[in-house]
């Protein structure tokens, strides 16, 4: 990353909640949903409460390391070899979830739209312009992302708000759904809806000033929170279906059923359009953050150049998946407990141990 | 500064290029054939009997705005183990692909209906190109006659005839714009059943001959195909039809059909006739509007769902007569008063007819019951949709009566 590249506090809020409202438009309420039934608005209500929390603490975890992110905070706890194993699952991570963003949505697409096109030729017109924009770094990725979000925050309300007509608030009942262990206990698992933190426990180096972390943290989980909650409220109250089906896109079911009058129907195309500016900014996010941490572990001069290696391995795993059935069994079973480890607890645990240290390197310092 | 030029120019050409591969495999107009309604009957060799009302298409160029679709449409029937299997011999027997995006109807015979039609639902569901709001119709005939006796008189272009049609409960009540979402969302519903558009053919032979009937009766109170009417269009869609799960089990009337609409506060307007409590052998025509919404409650009394309904109405007298004053406090009183009893009457023969007779809630009363259960376990062993049929229910009719002379 070119260390001159800085973004504002709105740039950072904006790229944050982009990362969780691109995952809304991904089905991540369908997966609520399924696990817990009617009472799914009640369980985004306690996840969010969490992740509000959880955001609360990582704030203040990450206070004694100002213009630090978690790779160099492991290195503070656990020299190279933790920085390094840090590295290696953070990338991992960042590849897998973008792969399967990028082939979750090629593949939507062209059961919606381009029957007839080969799979490789939309994998490749999604990654082209996250090569050229990721090379020019994170700051015009967040200017441009700055247009985008708010059209896309705007998008969804008026889904929301438009199929408003076919709300039936009973269908909120019974307001336990499928029990109260479901909802709370085993229900506590719908917190990776918010590996957004992932994102987050890198931005402080890019920021302009990183005392205004806590306020980005708290303002981008607080409005991801509130379009999760309505996109579940939405889908729930609308169909009657959604706790027992695995819908492939259910947002999109929202908008197949959108009329503004007799004149104006089947809107539905203009809401993919913004979808697919949503997926790049996510992907030239992904790409920018994966090329800092490789030049973190590598110390190699130009990190821009590692964007090709990187938007080539995006396109290799997005082939890994055979059909939209698999991607959703790893986006449902896999990609959700590795979120809860690897960004609930492991980076917990080292930003815990690691402000534990510090604070014994400051008492045996005075 | 020159092998910058060349990338550039290079990638510009890519660019260009790439935006061109759409002529590849390109799928104009002529290349499709644009179905405006499928009918499903049960087949005579194979287990199916598949019917594509197909738009015919004419020159855009032709006689300025609108569609480009010509006065005619042609039907094309196939019998076939499946939709899917159809719609490939069809492909191959007018060398076009079957396009599904302007399917405004899905119509499915009676005798099918009787038997489950979830096979089919699912299947068009599951199709993108098919549009949720698609009309969901049972008719009283085949289904492929049914399409093949569409001749639109007043409208030109059939998918809009289609779409004009089921579009006209909005101002008549006696049926139900019912789509293949709701039907579907209905079929899987925990707290109601489906139901669907009753259509069929209006000819002398089908119309109604009960000669019981009273005047205020007659308006409403026939199904799809019996109304007597004279016309050069013969299908009519009046009432709907009643679905256990996804089999077929009655019909309604269109006065019948208005009371749901009541019920499930869907009503727009709607004319009706109401007894004269001035002479007995004449109607009064009201035109209902509901302004507030019906207000439901579910109550268990032993074990027995009660339903309390409280309808709400305003009515503008449209009929006049010279011998009395309907702008009379005291006559628009008593004409309040014969309306609520009308309402109420139709509206608890309704209900008792879903529940006793039929044995299915497609008024959704479900939903004000779910409530009172905490999981989804409990709600399911209560069997909403089985304890249905042991309702009894209470109506009260609140109507505001006005006289509409206002000019002469």
């Amino acid at each position: 990353m070119n260390s001159l590249q800085k973004i504002g506090k709105i740039e950072a809020v904006s790229l944050l909640i982009m990362i969780t409202i691109t995952q809304i438009i991904f089905n991540l309420p369908n997966t609520i949903i399924v696990n817990t039934g009617s009472s799914s608005w009640i369980n985004v209500i306690y996840i969010s409460i969490i992740a509000v929390l959880f955001c609360f603490l990582i704030c203040k975890l990450f206070k004694p390391f100002a213009n630090s992110d978690i790779v160099d905070i492991s290195e503070f706890l656990g020299g190279k070899v933790l920085k390094i194993i840090v590295s290696i699952l953070y990338i991992a991570f960042f590849i897998f979830s973008a792969s399967i963003i990028l082939r979750y949505f090629a593949s939507s697409l062209k059961l919606i739209y381009f029957e007839n096109s080969p799979l490789v030729f939309l994998l490749l017109l999604f990654l082209i312009p996250v090569v050229i924009v990721a090379k020019l770094g994170i700051k015009p990725i967040a200017h441009v992302n700055l247009i985008i979000t708010p059209v896309l925050l705007l998008s969804l309300l008026v889904i929301l708000f438009s199929t408003f007509t076919d709300f039936v608030p009973e269908r909120i009942y019974p307001i336990l759904g499928f029990g109260a262990k479901e909802t709370f206990l085993i229900g506590i698992n719908n917190i990776f809806a918010f590996s957004a933190f992932a994102y987050l426990y890198f931005i402080i180096p890019y920021l302009k000033n990183p005392d205004e972390f806590k306020k980005i943290a708290i303002s981008s989980t607080i409005i991801s929170a509130v379009y999760l909650f309505l996109s579940v409220l939405c889908l729930i109250m609308v169909f009657p279906f959604i706790s027992f089906t695995e819908e492939m896109l259910s947002i999109y079911l929202l908008t197949r059923i959108i009329e503004f009058g007799k004149f104006f129907q089947r809107v539905d195309a203009i809401f993919i359009f913004i979808w697919i500016l949503s997926t790049l900014s996510f992907l030239s996010i992904s790409t920018d953050i994966i090329a800092t941490i490789f030049k973190k572990i590598t110390k190699i001069k130009n990190d821009r150049e590692m964007v090709y290696s990187i938007t080539s391995l995006i396109f290799v795993f997005s082939f890994i998946y055979n059909d939209i059935a698999i991607i959703k069994y790893i986006q449902n079973v896999i990609l959700k407990y590795v979120t809860i480890i690897l960004v609930f607890i492991i980076s917990l645990i080292i930003l815990i141990f690691a402000n534990i240290k510090s604070k014994r390197r400051n008492y045996n310092a005075s | 500064m020159r092998v910058k030029k060349f990338i550039i120019l290079i990638l510009i050409i890519i660019l260009i290029l790439t935006s061109l591969t759409g002529c590849y495999s390109a799928q104009g107009l002529e290349t499709l054939a644009y179905a405006v309604a499928i009918g499903i009957d049960k087949g005579d060799n194979e287990h199916l009997k598949l019917s594509f009302q197909f738009a015919i298409l004419g020159n855009s160029s032709g006689s300025g705005g609108g569609s480009s679709q010509s006065q005619e449409s042609t039907v094309t029937t196939v019998d076939c183990a499946s939709i899917d299997a159809g719609i490939s011999l069809i492909d191959n027997y007018i060398s076009k692909k079957v396009n599904l995006s302007h399917c405004k109807a899905v119509v499915i015979s009676e005798e099918l209906a009787y038997e489950g039609v979830s096979e089919y639902i699912f299947t068009l569901v599951n199709d993108l190109e098919m549009r949720p709001d698609c009309n969901i119709i049972v008719s009283k005939c085949k289904a492929s006659d049914y399409l093949e006796n569409s001749q639109p008189t007043l409208e030109s272009v059939s998918a809009r005839y289609y779409e004009l049609t089921l579009n006209s409960s909005e101002y008549t009540g006696l049926t139900e714009n019912v789509t293949l979402e709701d039907f579907y969302s209905d079929m899987l519903s925990t707290t109601n059943q489906p139901h669907a558009i009753l259509g069929g053919i209006n000819t002398d032979s089908t119309h109604s001959d009960d000669k019981s009937k009273t005047p205020y009766d007659a308006q409403g109170s026939y199904k799809a195909g019996e109304t007597p009417i004279k016309s050069e269009t013969v299908l009519e869609n009046m009432g709907l039809a009643i679905f256990y799960d996804d089999k077929l089990v009655g019909e309604l009337t269109g006065m019948e059909a208005l009371c749901h609409l009541l019920v499930v506060n869907k009503l727009e307007s709607a004319t009706i006739s109401v007894p004269s409590p001035f002479n007995k052998d004449s109607v009064i025509n009201l035109y209902i509007a509901s302004p507030k919404d019906t207000k439901t409650s579910v109550k268990f009394v032993n074990g027995t769902p009660y339903i309390d309904c409280e309808v709400t109405i305003t009515a503008n007298i449209t009929s006049f007569d010279d011998h009395f004053d309907y702008s009379n406090e005291e006559n628009l009183k008593l004409i309040e008063d014969y309306t609520n009893t009308y309402l109420e009457q139709n509206i608890s023969s309704y209900l008792y007819k879903t529940s006793k007779e039929y044995k299915c809630d497609i008024a959704n009363l479900g939903r004000h019951v779910v409530s009172n259960y905490l999981t989804w376990e409990e709600w399911i062993e209560s069997d909403w949709l089985y304890n249905y049929q042991n309702s009894f229910f209470s109506v009260k009719v609140d109507s505001n009566v006005k006289s509409r002379r206002t000019i002469y």
